[in-house]
């Protein structure tokens, strides 16, 4: 555990984390472009969620939904994530222990586990229900989670500074 | 007068109730982001549907008409959630500079995203004239802009004095 805690203080330490941890602007303005990013990446990924539960979007195919809809996803992650680093990195020792941190990192793993399963299986037969308002039981389970998750991951995210 | 209308939304029961609950703000906040998340997100495919970089299936009226179900209901939440943190945070929010800011720039944000559906014509993208499409991509980003600067103006609440 000491290793762990060593480098998460000199994480802490970095020029790039003391400077966000010091500047009266930079840490509120990092924060505003994740907030922005994960608007994006909950948005897309709930609009895609909501036509493989059958619940909207019903007359668009879902594999043309998904190409349009999941570079945003990507891109917006990316962003999401970088800046969520950043703003992790300025009091790296003290957010390690924040619970809502452990568990909205859980829930992201299990969102972009539950992503896999679907694209390794169910994503399989898509062309078959491609067109369907109302999809396979399996697509809506994963869709049906991934909301869940997500949602998750909001309501923690937002803890994190209220503990 | 400010003063004592903050004192009075401060004292109603549901605002005493919200402000003892520990969970009520960051949940209310919670809810209030999924929104944001609802809204920005809609319009900034909206916007590239009108700009031709999206495909729209269909006249541009009709997208934005599609599009205005889902903006207009997270306006709603927003606004609901966004009445409620204000009774339980009344100084907080309405003594706030940013605050009264960014309610300004809330109305010119209502303003410019309906007003897209007047000006988007019922045409397909691709037939859509020079002139007239570049007054929807103008009218678009114009949007756009102004939702991104209401998050800009939310998250800098919490970093503003009074």
């Amino acid at each position: 555990m000491e290793g762990v805690r060593t480098m998460l203080q000199a994480l802490q330490d970095s020029a790039i984390a003391t400077a966000i941890a010091e500047s009266g602007w930079l840490y509120p303005t990092i924060e505003t472009v994740h907030v922005l990013a994960l608007a994006l990446v909950v948005g897309s990924i709930a609009m895609l969620d909501l036509r493989l539960i059958g619940a909207a979007h019903r007359g668009r195919t879902v594999t043309r939904l998904a190409t349009e809809v999941l570079p945003f996803t990507w891109v917006s992650f990316g962003i999401a994530a970088a800046s969520g680093f950043l703003l992790f990195s300025s009091a790296a020792v003290r957010l390690f222990d924040n619970t809502p941190l452990r568990i909205k990192m859980a829930l992201l793993v299990l969102a972009g586990l539950n992503m896999a399963l679907f694209h390794v299986f169910t994503w399989r037969s898509v062309h078959r229900w491609d067109t369907d308002a109302s999809p396979p039981v399996a697509a809506k389970v994963a869709g049906g989670v991934s909301l869940c998750l997500w949602v998750g991951v909001v309501f923690f995210g937002r803890w994190i500074g209220f503990v | 007068m400010l003063r004592a209308f903050v004192d009075g939304i401060d004292g109603l029961g549901l605002s005493q109730a919200i402000q003892n609950t520990a969970w009520a703000i960051p949940t209310l906040q919670a809810v209030h982001i999924l929104a944001i998340a609802v809204a920005v997100s809609t319009i900034t495919i909206l916007n590239l549907r009108l700009a031709g970089f999206v495909s729209a299936d269909g006249p541009l009226r009709a997208a934005a008409d599609r599009a205005y179900v889902w903006i207009w209901s997270a306006l709603a939440v927003l606004a609901a959630t966004g009445v409620l943190l204000v009774m339980g945070e009344p100084e907080r929010a309405l003594l706030n500079r940013t605050f009264q800011i960014k309610m300004v720039v809330l109305l010119l944000a209502i303003a410019s995203t309906a007003s897209l559906r007047w000006i988007a014509p019922d045409q397909e993208a691709a037939d859509v004239a020079g002139a007239r499409r570049r007054l929807l991509q103008a009218a678009a980003a114009l949007s756009l802009s102004l939702w991104v600067a209401l998050v800009v103006a939310g998250r800098w609440i919490a970093y503003t004095g009074v």
